[in-house]
This record gives structure tokens, C-alpha cells and sequence, in this order.
């Protein structure tokens, strides 16, 4: 006698079926990579070829290595700067929102970063701010001669202008639409009667529009995390290439360096293990707030 | 159950539609011509060498009407990296472009041994650059690539300059005194003496390279791969303090500092913005390239600075090679292949190259007189007598990139000293053999 099978069962079934092919994309491009990956990360390997079973050697390397703990630290740094990569567009999509005249000009002016992309602003601002550049041709004409420092030539400043083009100024395009978008969603009856009940612009930004886009702001500290730990690569490889020594050096900058120009895909694959690490710490918090938001 | 199926049947059609299409593609024409396909990432130059080699390529399918060439210009930046995942895909190019030095080498596996094909064209071309076509400069290893240019570096100085600051525009200087003489002379005369562009680390890179020639013969080069030679040595901290000793005088550019070598800095001194430039002797900012710039008789040359404590003078370095052409493992057409890489380095073609780009190609039958450039015939006759081996050759690439990033510390911005930085690179030389 044929088994009755229940609906459930069928649909299961389905959905199996349906999602097979993501599952086979995913695991021969995400899956694959990061297991062969840690794999790589205990060879000593040129990229290609044999690859030669070290154990440990990579990982007592990084230890080390004056290079990872500057990669280390510049990663630290330019975490630091997340708090004004969200405060800096909250702020002036709230300005915003009310209506400022001519707010149309400003709002193309303040997205054009992000119409230029990361190489071609990488560029730009590697002459703009270079120490006989424009930037310090100007100061010096003005007789500001004492801000005309050298922004970009020295290990004490260059990975701070990175972390300001780059976590503040170069997201302040997309951050205030996104927020100018979440804020839309507040009910204006809320202003109405914060209004009525005498509370000024500060006090209803924080007891009204901040509460309201929560989840929103969360999310954008999430993705500001996300550009810092794997979208850094293309503006510091155009504006500084990691320089001057390894003052702009950031984990992913050095896994292309030590993967791709220096032939050491093993070690590289090593710090490619520590910035998955990272990496999935970020994501468990990000499922952990989705999660949240859908209760 | 059926919708099951349906949906089954829908994937299967799906994917054998795919795979149809796929198939189809990549389906080759046996039965016509055979077609090689050539990487380099010169090719793509509207003004240097694309043209010649556009040329080059219709010469040669003139004499083979059976083979087309299909010549793809890479991306300069990326290129070893693209000819490096199609080597681990183990398909790509019939023939590539490669420097001749360890990014290439480290691919050798994938390079036909190509000493029986070139023996018809081996005599015509010297054995040092032959030799710089083996992975470890060793004929054993057999040679991988033909050598379509030499490559060196050299100091060119501007002569209106000197005559400007009094100097003897004929009699560049002799020695490390003289040199920092004549550096002095020209600033005191409002004169740069030095234009440099050191972002990244290039140029103090070259300059490293350059002043070791006169420190090392071609066995003590050889040991930075050993261990037998090594960057705490004190003829390789002498060097070091010879560069640092010009930036504290001030005869650096100090703009070099913040500016690119390529092409900002090669720009200032075909502009007469300064009087000396560490140059290359083929492919670009070389004599051809400041010739044309500032005029056929302004422009002088000199191979090194002479320190007194150096074993050697004048000594010039060499790549043997600079660029080369190889033909891949995988290529079904190894015979045609070899025709092609050996039309490029010999008869007729080469003087394309030369003639269009100043690039010095190690052919001994080449009639350079014939370009009527002075200078070059001034190189030339260095490069058959004092061409010694580029260090570079055997040091790793790791330890040559972290080299050039503590220049920019010790040179650039100023953040260490010259002893920290002999520690640096010592460590990273030790942690990259």
C-alpha cells in the first residue's frame, strides 16, 4: 500500500527543490571558498601550484608581524570613526526633513560621492590632498601655512583622512537618503504634538525621530561596520595604496597585498581567516537584529 | 506529485538549454586558420607601443597566412594578477608578456622551455640577457621567455641646466664628492638638483638598486636569495645613507616626496624642472623619451654615483631582459607560438619597436646608429661593458615590497631612521627567503 503522503511533506519538498539552486551557487561560491580558504591558511602557497602543509607556521607569523598589527590597528581606527559615519548624515537628513530651502541642491551635492565611486575619489583626493597639492597650495595663499600639514604623507594623519573621506564623507550621500526615506515613515501627528507639548529641535530629534528609526539606524552601524571590515579596499588602494609604509594598511588591503603581489596566498589566506572572524561576529549581531525587528 | 514533476522537468529543460548554449560557444573551428591568442599589457599604449606591435602582428600573419593573432591589451595594474588565475585555471593566453624577474618566474611552470626553438636566433641576442630569461639565472633551469627588450637604469641630467649653474655640462661627476658638488652648485644656482617621485617607493627603490652595483659583483647579489648577502650589510647601509644624505641636503625634489614617479615626476624633468633623473634605459622615461623632450644634445648620462668605500665604479645595472614573451604550457600550437615570439626579437620587426618606442631590444644585429641618437650609443657601450645583475633578482618580492614601503617611511615621511630601517628590511628579508 502506497504511503499517503501529507501536504506539508509535498511542499517541503518544493521548496527543496526550488531553492537547489542557490544552495548548489552558494556552496560552490560562498561555501567552498571560506573551507578552502582555512584550508590555504595552514600552507605555504603562491596561489597556484602545490600548495606545502605548514600547520601553525601562518598563524604564529601574524604575531609578529609589524604589518598585521598595523593592519590591526588602522581596522580599529577607522571603527572609531563609525559613531560620526552615523551621526554626521542623521543629523542632516533631520536638518532636512524639515524642508531647508534649496534642500534639492544640497541633497545632489551631498549624494555626488557616491555617483563618483570609491577609485575615482580615491584618485581625486590623492592630489587634492597630497603635501604640494591643492588643498595646501590654497592654505598656504590664505596664510593658514599652519593647516597646511601634510595629510597624507605622514603615519600619524594619513589614516585618519581615510577614516573621514572614507566612514564619514563618502557615506553621507547615501546615509541621508536612507534616512531621510526612514523618516518619512514617522507618523507627523508625533511632531504635531511633541510641538504642542513645547519641545525644541534637539529634544524631538531624541525623543522622537531617533526612536522611531531605530531599527534603521542599527542597521546603517551595521553596514558602516561592514564597508570598514570589506569595502575599504578600492578607495585606500587608489588613494594611498596602504601607504606611507603600512599606515593605511587595513586587513583586506593586506590579504590582496601579501595574495597577489607578494605571493604569499597562504599567509594571506591566514589573515583572511582573521577578518572572517570578524566578519561573522558582525553578521550574528546583524541576524540577531533583523530577528528583533521582525518580533 | 505532478507538480513535483513539472517542476523537475522544467530544470532539466533549463539546464540542458544552458548547457546547450555553453557548448555551442566555446566550440572551436578546427578546420580554419589557427589563431593565437597573444596577452600583453603594452599592447593597449595608443602612442607607444601598441602601433609597433599592431605592425609587428600584420608582418607576421603576412609571412604565416595560416595563423591569425588575436593580441589582448591587459591592464597594466592588474595584469599578474589576471595572468595568474589563468594559470591556476590552466587556460589563457597561447603567448604572454612578462617582466623578466620573480613576478614571472614564480610561473615557470607554466612557460614552455623554449632552448630548442630559439636556436635558429640564440647567437643574435647576447647570453645575458638569455640568461635573464631563466627563473634563477641559471641556464640549467632552461630559458622560459625571449627577450624583447634589456632593461637598466641610469642617471640622465639635463645640460642646459649644468651650463645654467656653471657647470661642465661634458664632464658629469666622477664621484660621490663631486656628485654632491655638483647637487650643491645647481641648488645654489635656484637648480633642483634631483627629481624624484617616490609615491609609491619607486624611485628611492631604483636609486637602491642602482648604488648596489657598485657595492656588490654578481655572487654577493645573488646571496640576498642565500642569506649569504644580506640588507644589514655595510655596504647596503652605505648606500642607504648616500640617498639619505641627499634628501637632508636638500637635493631632492621635495616635492618628490608627495608625487608618483610615474608620470609626474618623469613629466618635471622632460619639463627642465630639474637637472638629474634616475631614468630607466628602455621602455619608458628613457633616453629616447628626454631626447625628443629637451632636445637631442641637451640631455647627458651617467651609469652610478662612485663611492669611495664601493669595490666597484660605473657600474650599470641590468636586467639583462626587460621585458620578455613566453609561450604558455597549455597552448595547442607550441610550434606557431615559438615562430611568432621569435619574429617579435628578430629580422625586420624589432626595428618597429625600437624605431616608435626607444625601447633597446638585445638584438647585436640592430643598426641603432641608424636612429641617430648619441646617447643611446653612450648606453649601449655601458651595457656591453658594466652591466651587472639588478638585485632584485634574487630578492623575494615580499621583501622588495616591504622595502619600498619603509623608503617612504625613512625617505618620504621621515619616521624612522636609518638604522631602524635597516632592521625593518633585514626582518622582512629573513622572514620572505
Amino acid at each position: 500500500m502506497a504511503r499517503i503522503r501529507k501536504p506539508g511533506d509535498r511542499e517541503n519538498l518544493d521548496a527543496l527543490i526550488l531553492i537547489s539552486p542557490l544552495l548548489i551557487l552558494l556552496s560552490i561560491f560562498i561555501l567552498y571558498p571560506v573551507l578552502s580558504n582555512i584550508y590555504y591558511s595552514f600552507t605555504k602557497w603562491r596561489g597556484f601550484g602545490a600548495a606545502e602543509w605548514v600547520g601553525l607556521k601562518n598563524y604564529r607569523m601574524l604575531i609578529s608581524d609589524n604589518k598585521f598589527h598595523s593592519a590591526l590597528k588602522n581596522t580599529a581606527i577607522l571603527l572609531l570613526y563609525i559613531p560620526l559615519g552615523l551621526l554626521v548624515p542623521l543629523l542632516l537628513s533631520a536638518i532636512m526633513r524639515e524642508g531647508l530651502k534649496g534642500w534639492s541642491v544640497f541633497k545632489a551635492i551631498l549624494y555626488l560621492p557616491n555617483v563618483l565611486g570609491y577609485i575615482i575619489l580615491g584618485i581625486l583626493f590623492s592630489v587634492f590632498l597630497r603635501n604640494s597639492g591643492p588643498l595646501n597650495t590654497l592654505l598656504r595663499s590664505a596664510g593658514l601655512d599652519v593647516l597646511a600639514i601634510n595629510w597624507i604623507g605622514t603615519t600619524k594623519s594619513a589614516i585618519h583622512v581615510v577614516g573621514v573621506l572614507f566612514v564619514i564623507w563618502s557615506k553621507i550621500g547615501f546615509g541621508c537618503i536612507y534616512f531621510l526615506a526612514a523618516m518619512s515613515s514617522i507618523d507627523t501627528q508625533l511632531y504635531d504634538a511633541a510641538r504642542v507639548d513645547g519641545a525644541g529641535w534637539w529634544r524631538i530629534l531624541f525623543q522622537v525621530t531617533i526612536p522611531s528609526i531605530r531599527f534603521a539606524i542599527e542597521f546603517w552601524v551595521v553596514l558602516l561596520f561592514i564597508e570598514v571590515f570589506a569595502r575599504a579596499f578600492g578607495f585606500i588602494f587608489a588613494f594611498t595604496y596602504g601607504g606611507p609604509g603600512f599606515s593605511t594598511w587595513t586587513l583586506e588591503f593586506g590579504i590582496y597585498i601579501l595574495g597577489f603581489k607578494n605571493y604569499q596566498m597562504g599567509y594571506g589566506s591566514a589573515w583572511a581567516v582573521v577578518l572572517f572572524l570578524f566578519c561573522a561576529v558582525i553578521a550574528y549581531f546583524q541576524i540577531r537584529l533583523i530577528r528583533r525587528a521582525e518580533k | 506529485m505532478k507538480r513535483t514533476m513539472r517542476i523537475l522537468i522544467l530544470m532539466l529543460c533549463f539546464l540542458t538549454a544552458a548547457a546547450a548554449i555553453f557548448a555551442a560557444a566555446s566550440q572551436e573551428d578546427k578546420s580554419g586558420p589557427i589563431t593565437l591568442v597573444v596577452w600583453d599589457f603594452k599592447y593597449g599604449e595608443a602612442e607607444g607601443a601598441g602601433p609597433p606591435f599592431k605592425k609587428m602582428d600584420e608582418m607576421f600573419m603576412e609571412k604565416y597566412p595560416d595563423v591569425i593573432i588575436e593580441h589582448v591589451a591587459q591592464p597594466h595594474d592588474q595584469y599578474y594578477e589576471i595572468m595568474r588565475a589563468a594559470v591556476s585555471a590552466g587556460e589563457g593566453p597561447d603567448v604572454a608578456m612578462f617582466h623578466a624577474e620573480q613576478r614571472a618566474y614564480v610561473m615557470a611552470d607554466f612557460m614552455v622551455t623554449l632552448d630548442d626553438w630559439i636556436e635558429p636566433i640564440r647567437s643574435e641576442i647576447p647570453d645575458s640577457a638569455w640568461i635573464a630569461c631563466t627563473p634563477n639565472r641559471d641556464f640549467a633551469d632552461g630559458i622560459k621567455m625571449v627577450p624583447l627588450t634589456t632593461q637598466g637604469l641610469g642617471f640622465y641630467y639635463n645640460k642646459d641646466l649644468f651650463v645654467k649653474a656653471g657647470l661642465d655640462p661634458e664632464d658629469p661627476p666622477k664621484d660621490w664628492d663631486d656628485f654632491l658638488a655638483a647637487c650643491e652648485t645647481l641648488k645654489q644656482a635656484d637648480i633642483t638638483p634631483f627629481i624624484w617621485g617616490n609615491v609609491p617607493a619607486y624611485n628611492t627603490n631604483w636609486f637602491i638598486r642602482t648604488l648596489a652595483t657598485n657595492f656588490y659583483n654578481n655572487e654577493e647579489l645573488a646571496g640576498f636569495a642565500t642569506g649569504e648577502t644580506n640588507f644589514t650589510d655595510p655596504e647596503f647601509v652605505t648606500a642607504i645613507k648616500m640617498i639619505e644624505e641627499l634628501r637632508v641636503k636638500e637635493y631632492l625634489d621635495p616635492e618628490g616626496a608627495s608625487i608618483p614617479l610615474f608620470m609626474d615626476a618623469i613629466d618635471k624633468f622632460k619639463n627642465g624642472e630639474g637637472a638629474i633623473f634616475l631614468g630607466l634605459l628602455s621602455d619608458i622615461a628613457h633616453w629616447k623619451d628626454f631626447n625628443d623632450a629637451l632636445g637631442k644634445d641637451k640631455v647627458g648620462f651617467f651609469p652610478n654615483i662612485n663611492h669611495p668605500d664601493a669595490a666597484y665604479s660605473d657600474r650599470l645595472v641590468s636586467m639583462g631582459a626587460g621585458l620578455g614573451l613566453a609561450i604558455m604550457s597549455w597552448t595547442e600550437h607550441t610550434e606557431e607560438a615559438a615562430d611568432y615570439i621569435m619574429h617579435y626579437v628578430s629580422g625586420d620587426a624589432p626595428l618597429q619597436f625600437v624605431g616608435q618606442t626607444g625601447a633597446v631590444v638585445p638584438n647585436s644585429k640592430i643598426d641603432y646608429g641608424a636612429l641617430g641618437y648619441d646617447l643611446l650609443t653612450e648606453i649601449l657601450q655601458y651595457m656591453q661593458t658594466n652591466a651587472v645583475d639588478d638585485f632584485v633578482a634574487y630578492v623575494p618580492a615580499g621583501a622588495n615590497n616591504d622595502l619600498q614601503a619603509y623608503d617612504e617611511l625613512l625617505f618620504n615621511s621621515q619616521e624612522i631612521s636609518v638604522e631602524e630601517y635597516i632592521d625593518f628590511v633585514q626582518a622582512s628579508l629573513e622572514n620572505n627567503r
